[in-house]
This record gives C-alpha cells, structure tokens and sequence, in this order.
C-alpha cells in the first residue's frame, strides 16, 4: 500500500467513524435519558449524563412496562410483525416466480403494477383506507396484516424478482423430473435458494413494521385496547402538556431492542441477500 | 429400460407480435419457418428408440434437438405428433410420471442440499424406503466415483464433479429413459475427453435407454448406437456412425459429420461406355462398383455434381495427368499428420498426410507456397445433386 492510500484510508476511518457517532449519539442519549428522573429530563439538561442526583436506575423501564399496559402492546407488535412478514415473504415470492417465469404481457403488467405501488405515498390513501379497513373489519392486530401485505408488496416482488431471474430454470425443471409438482417446487426447491433474499426483505419488512405508527394507529380499534408500542409510547404524552419523559424514553429503548437483535443475527444475510438480487449471474 | 417411439412429433411456437413483426421484415434470415400457426421449430419427427439403445440427437445451434429433447422429458409440450415411451403415449402425461430422469448442460444441481441430499431428493419424493435409498445413493456414487463429496454442497465441487453429481442423482432412480442435454459443454476439453469415456463406461454398467443431445459430433460418433442429424428442425439422416460418416444422405450431413470437414467440389458426372465416372478440373475419376451400382439403380444421367472427399481420404502424386493440382496455403504440423489448406479448383482444399507417410520429396511439396498434385480413390468420393445437396446414390 502506497503513502498516498494509508492517507487516504486514515482519512476515511476517522470521518466514517465520526459519522458513526453522530448517528448512533440520539440513541445513545435516549438510553441516558431513560436511567434519568423525570424532572432531570429538560431542554436544559436533556444532554447531560445522568449523575447522583438524576439516576433512577430501572425504576423507568419498570413503569413503562407495568402502566400503560406494554405486555399487550409489544405482544400486538409482535403479532402484526410476524404475521405480515411471513405473509408477505410467502406470497410476494410466489408471485414474483409467477412474474419471472411466465412471460405473458399480464404477468410484465403486474410487476410494474407493483413497482408502482412503491411510489405512492402512503398519506395520499390512508383516509380511504382507514374507513375501507372498518368496514372490512381489518382493523385488529390478527386481520390488519392483509394491509400491510398490499403496502409491503411493492418492494418485497422487486427485490424478489431480481434474484429470482438470477436462479437458473433448469433447476426447476430438475426438480419436475424428479418428481415435484408446482407446488413442491416452489416450496422443498425455489424457496431454499431464494433463502438470502428472503432474510434480506424479512429484516427490510420486520424494521418498518415493528417501527410502524401511523398505520397502526389510523387502522386498529383502539377501543377494543389494540395497540402497538408506536402508539403506546405516544401515550406517554399526558393531558395538559405533561409529558412521562423517563418512561417515555425507556419504552424507545425496549422498542429498539428486538430490531437491533433481529438486524445483528442476521446482517451477515442481508449484504449477501442485496448483492445477491443485485446482479445477474 | 423402454422403447421411446416419436410420430410425426411437431413443435411450434405460437406467433407473438414480435414474431410477426420478424415474419413481415426478414423472413428469409429465420431459422425455422414461421406458418400461420407460429414459429416451427421441430418438423415431423419420426424416430424408433430401441430399449437399452443410446441414441445420439446431433445438430448445429438451433436445430430443434434440444426441444425434441424436452419434448420427450414433458418440459415443452408437443404441438402435434405422438410420443411413446414403453407404449403407453405420454404427450399429455406430467415429467414426474414419465419415469425419465435427464441431466442438464448447467448440472442444475439444487445448491442448498449436500451431494448426498442432490442424489437422495428424487428418491425420497417416490417414497423409497430409508435403506432402499442409501443403497442405491452409495452404489450410483460408487460408480461415479464421488463417495468422498457426498457430504459437499455442490459450490464446493469442480464443474466435472458436479457433472457426475448430476449424472448420480438421474441414475439413482433406474429411469426407463435417461436424457442427457448437451451434459459435457460446459466442461474443459481434457475433462471432456475424460467423461466421454465416463459415459461409455457408464452404459455398460447401467443397461437403460439413452437419448443424447449434443453439437459436438465427436461425442455423436463416440457415443451413440445411433445417430441422428438434424437441421432447421428436420432430421437429416439417422444411422450408426459408421453409415452416416461413410454414407452421408446429404451435402449438409457431409459436411457437420468428419473433421476437418469434407471438402466440396463443383464437378460432372459421366457416363462412358455404362461406367459413371466424376470430371473434376479435368481429371476422370472412376467411380467404385458399389457406387456405379446405386447411381444405375437410380437411373441417373450424367449432370452437373456437387462432389465430396474427406480430407484424410485424399492423397498427393506425383502423376502430372492423373491428380489435381493446387497451392499449399498453409501447412498445419498437427504431429501425426500435417494438415494443409490447398488453393484448388478455386476453393480450399483440406488434405491431411500422415507424417509416417511423407517421403522427403513429398515432405518439400507440404510446404506453403509449393505447387502440389493429388488424387483419390472412387470408391470414397460421394456424388451429390447439384440443386437439392442429396446424395445420389440414396
């Protein structure tokens, strides 16, 4: 390595891990804050460490999960989570093996329909949506996934289409000849290999939906109790402009946690997934 | 172990917009004939397999043997025709119910499962019993010789490993028929060599029918029972190599069967006192009685010819009337034989001498540049029409 490039990559370890810190540091400050009292929790003192006279160790942890009812929260989170996931992994990978393997204008017209999909915003139908919901009565935690399925599609049968061109036809067709139907090919054969990609969209989906807020909170009856930990943590907002800041921010830290767990067991797939999807070959 | 028996099998692929917009523009650069229905791609075919026959589908680039092939396997289906595998018709039956099994050009190994897996899969989706599965899985790798890799996922094989994985897992199951697809193209030329001789040895061990496809006529030649020669979706001639390498039908059976290929030449048939003989820049050329036979059975009059020799059947001489002459191009020192490229009648003329032949004198005439003389027998020179390519003594 030449003077030149041991420069140049000191120059660049020192800005990525600035840059590291810059984007990890809200996270950082919100696990300060959620060992700190209340009161020590102000525009004036919102970036101190906590110290003596501010920490309240767990006591904020403990509240956030016994007051306003978190159990139930993080278990509807969990539900709708999983639910839409495995769904949308099941049905978008069918799909695009539909859309890659049969070439008629149909199934080129229904790929671009997805493709579209992901360019509408969300805010442009979400009223429409949320009363078509009611009255289809897809506003539990149990039902609500079919929703998500719609809005999760778009990129899921993008990125899956993308690896699928790369997997060779003939090993479907190996596996006809050995005696697999349609299905058993799809599931014991096409589905194995599309393994990386499907972690990578599975972590894609579990972060937005786990994150989701204003889906949730339009969609779920809300007098019936469903609720996710988005919603939960707004409720910390009390009446009259107080604000549970200790629980508050203690709840961030336990939404955060299952994500930043999911996204470590598995990131080792997600790069081999998005390169894999990336290029033909 | 069946009988595969194809009638009048057809192919065509039904015309889309870019296929008209192709028939309306250039019609004549198409290599198959685009009808009313679409794009034929496979014409008539009619071909008897014997049970325990290797049958060997040889042709250029889009030829239809490939999807005479998958025809057979049920991955394309049959525009019209019939298809009989151990008698019992099989164009609308499913490719898991045709008890066929058929390796690929790309291996199409499943990349998730190890080597044992690969070769277990057909076996555990028929419901063969555990032990029944081992059997068969250790005795195909035994064959094959793979028993080391079995517990390898088939990323961590060389592409000739993989080819025998892949021949494994078709062979686990004793299929009637086993189709082979181009299997040793992606293999590098020593390792093809190599697998040819694989295959050989694998047939006799196996005892099933085989249908082969392949571009390469030296893997036809040395493999097949039988051979068939296709072109633009029509079969061309069918026989043993020995019959289509001595007997061409056709001019373009010929030229893909033989190399260097055979070189061709516009000469005259004659007749002289009942005996036909070919003129050729002059020179007469008595035709063998086998070939005097057939052309008077066929009742053919002196015409124009396209003529044919074999490259390795020509010889040089010294006989100044007698032989042909032309300029050595270039002279190729092959090691056994010297290949020499010969300006004569106005063409390219391939002439291989076996070195162990070559005089000194003869040794001074291969050399580029240098006038030479040659000649060759009657007996291997093959007399086509003019117009059509045929042979004229089919």
């Amino acid at each position: 390595m030449t003077q030149a490039n041991k420069i140049k990559d000191r120059v660049l370890t020192v800005v990525m891990t600035l840059l590291s810190l810059i984007w990890i540091y809200p996270i950082i400050m919100i696990f300060f804050n959620s060992l700190k009292k209340d009161t020590s929790i102000s525009t004036g003192t919102a970036f101190e460490l906590p110290n003596a006279e501010s920490f309240t160790g767990l006591s904020n942890y403990v509240d956030s999960i016994t007051a306003k009812g978190f159990p139930k929260a993080f278990w509807y989170s969990l539900v709708i989570t999983v639910m839409s996931v495995i769904l949308i992994l099941v049905c978008c990978s069918m799909c695009a093996w539909f859309i890659t393997r049969v070439h008629t204008w149909y199934s080129k017209a229904l790929y671009f329909l997805f493709v579209f999909s992901m360019v509408v915003p969300f805010q442009m139908l979400m009223f429409t949506l949320s009363a078509t919901a009611n009255r289809l009565q897809l506003d539990t935690p149990y039902t609500i996934c079919i929703i998500y399925l719609g809005f999760g599609a778009g990129l899921a049968v993008f990125m899956f289409c993308g690896f699928m061109k790369s997997v060779p036809i003939e090993i479907e067709e190996a596996a006809m000849i050995d005696g697999c139907g349609p299905v058993r090919t799809f599931f014991l054969v096409v589905m194995p290999i599309l393994k990386p990609t499907l972690i990578s969209v599975g972590i894609l989906e579990v972060m937005w939906l786990w994150n989701d807020y204003l889906l949730p909170y339009l969609v779920l009856d809300r007098t019936k109790g469903y609720m996710t930990i988005p919603i939960l943590i707004q409720y910390f907002r009390g009446s009259y402009g107080k604000v549970e800041m200790g629980p508050m921010m203690a709840s961030i830290m336990l939404n955060i946690i299952p994500i930043i767990i999911v996204y470590l067991v598995c990131q080792k797939h997600i790069i081999k997934g998005v390169a894999a999807g990336a290029v033909k070959g | 172990m069946a009988e595969v028996v194809l009638k009048n099998i057809k192919k065509v692929y039904p015309n889309t917009e870019k296929s008209k917009k192709k028939k309306g523009n250039d019609e004549k650069k198409q290599k198959h004939k685009i009808t009313e229905e679409g794009e034929l791609a496979v014409k008539n075919i009619n071909l008897e397999i014997a049970d325990k026959e290797f049958i060997v589908l040889v042709g250029p680039s889009g030829c239809g043997k490939s999807t005479t092939l998958r025809m057979v396997a049920g991955l394309e289906e049959i525009s019209g025709g019939e298809l009989m595998i151990d008698g019992k018709k099989m164009n609308d039956v499913p490719p898991k119910d045709r008890d066929i099994a058929m390796v690929f050009q790309s291996y199409a190994l499943y990349p998730h499962m190890t080597v044992r897996e690969n070769m277990e899969f057909p076996l555990k989706l028929r419901k063969y019993s555990k032990e029944e599965i081992r059997k068969r899985v250790d005795q195909a790798a035994q064959i094959l010789g793979i028993e080391e890799y079995l517990n390898r996922k088939p990323k961590a094989l060389s592409g000739g490993q993989r080819q025998r994985v892949a021949i494994g897992r078709a062979i686990v199951r004793e299929p009637k028929v086993l189709l082979m697809d181009e299997p040793l193209s992606n293999l590098d030329a020593k390792l093809r060599n190599q697998m040819r001789a694989e295959i050989i040895k694998l047939r006799q061990r196996i005892n099933t029918t085989f249908l082969y496809v392949t571009h390469d006529q030296t893997e036809a030649m040395t493999l097949g029972d039988r051979i068939v020669i296709m072109k633009d979706g029509i079969i061309q001639q069918i026989g043993t190599p020995q019959e289509v390498f001595e007997h061409p039908a056709n001019l373009f059976v010929a030229g893909f069967i033989g190399m260097p290929q055979m070189n061709f030449y516009h000469a005259e048939l004659i007749k002289e006192n009942g005996t036909y003989m070919a003129a050729l820049e002059g020179v007469r050329i008595s035709l063998s009685e086998e070939k005097q036979k057939n052309l008077a059975e066929h009742g053919i009059s002196p015409c124009d010819i396209t003529l044919g020799v074999r490259p390795e059947h020509i010889t040089l001489s010294d006989d100044k009337e007698k032989s042909i002459h032309g300029i050595v191009d270039v002279s190729e020192m092959m090691g056994s034989a010297v290949h020499l490229h010969v300006n004569a009648c106005g063409r390219d003329t391939i002439i291989i001498v076996q070195t162990m032949d070559l005089s000194d004198e003869k040794r001074k005439m291969t050399v580029s540049g240098s006038t030479i003389g040659f000649t060759f027998s009657g007996s291997v020179a093959h007399i086509f029409d003019k117009e059509t390519g045929k042979n004229l003594e089919f």
